[in-house]
């Protein structure tokens, strides 16, 4: 998987240097039309959208099948093996639609003006809203003698961490300590390459880039105010 | 650090989720302690000493260059 995204960055940072080389010496790259990439892009997220919708409907009755029949042909270590890693995916999938048709709807609303589409991506935004709060609490239908916080709780953190043992909190810490490195080098990525964006098509994206740098330095002093010794 | 953990769940025929309600753990841990990718901490050793009937040494075996 390493060597996968290794390959894809270097894929994406060649396509950016070259596309920047062939616009400084040539300058016609900017009269492409993205406008019609969008409108496709759109609809390929649509798509991917209501792919994920599916899943997460089918894969949450069946996880709630077998843990009310307490699945009679799995004995107890696989079935809460199987509860754990289904339960992930189905937050990952819900997650990855409620993105998904909201830049969908997002790109929809900015550029085209096809008023079915951008009805069609709203309903589908709403619904991959509403999967996603139904994803959440099926943890305690899962777990109900863990007594879990939901999602929605003012101190989820918190109470979460509470209602864990070491080595869950141990796999959580690992988790989200190598996905918060991945999305700061994500975010600057991101950085660079609307400063690329805005140069290539004269289309200012100083209002992005200024979030984006917000985002990068409270992050990390939320994570030094986290870990700091008292 | 080296475990025993899984050949004495076999020896007193206990599963993971077994065990893990016995030490009052997940069961999640228990994976992670017999996958060698969590060293549990003096409490929970120490219930696996006394639900094993086993001193801690005889379940958990570390290096000398560990220690």
């Amino acid at each position: 998987m390493k060597s996968f995204l290794k390959i894809v960055l270097a894929l994406g940072i060649g396509f950016l240097v070259g596309f920047l080389i062939i616009e400084l010496l040539y300058g016609n790259v900017t009269a492409l039309d993205f406008s019609n990439l969008y409108f496709w892009l759109s609809i390929l997220l649509l798509l991917l959208s209501v792919g994920l919708i599916i899943f997460v409907c089918l894969t949450s009755n069946i996880l709630l099948k077998k843990n009310k029949q307490q699945a009679k042909n799995l004995n107890e270590d696989d079935l809460d093996r199987f509860k754990y890693n289904t339960f992930n995916q189905l937050t990952a999938a819900s997650t990855t639609a409620l993105v998904m048709s909201l830049v969908a709807l997002a790109i929809q609303i900015l550029n085209a003006e096809i008023m079915w589409l951008i009805i069609t991506s709203g309903i589908i935004f709403t619904i991959t809203v509403i999967l996603s709060i139904f994803v959440g609490g099926i943890i305690n239908s899962l777990y109900p003698e863990r007594n879990l916080p939901n999602p929605s709780d003012k101190d989820y953190a918190d109470k979460l961490f509470e209602a864990s043992d070491d080595g869950e909190i141990h796999v959580m810490a690992k988790g989200l300590y190598r996905s918060t490195q991945l999305t700061m080098t994500l975010l600057f990525i991101s950085m660079v390459a609307m400063i690329l964006y805005s140069i290539i098509t004269e289309d200012s994206q100083v209002f992005s880039i200024i979030i984006i740098g917000l985002i990068m330095i409270i992050n990390q002093v939320k994570y030094a105010k986290e870990i700091k010794e008292r | 650090m080296k475990t025993r953990l899984r050949e004495l769940r076999a020896r007193d025929r206990l599963n993971q989720s077994e065990l893990a309600k016995l030490a009052k753990v997940s069961r999640q841990t228990i994976s992670l302690i017999e996958r060698e990718q969590y060293i549990p901490s003096l409490l929970i050793a120490k219930r696996m000493a006394i639900i094993f009937n086993e001193p801690i040494e005889n379940i958990f075996i570390f290096d000398e260059e560990e220690l």
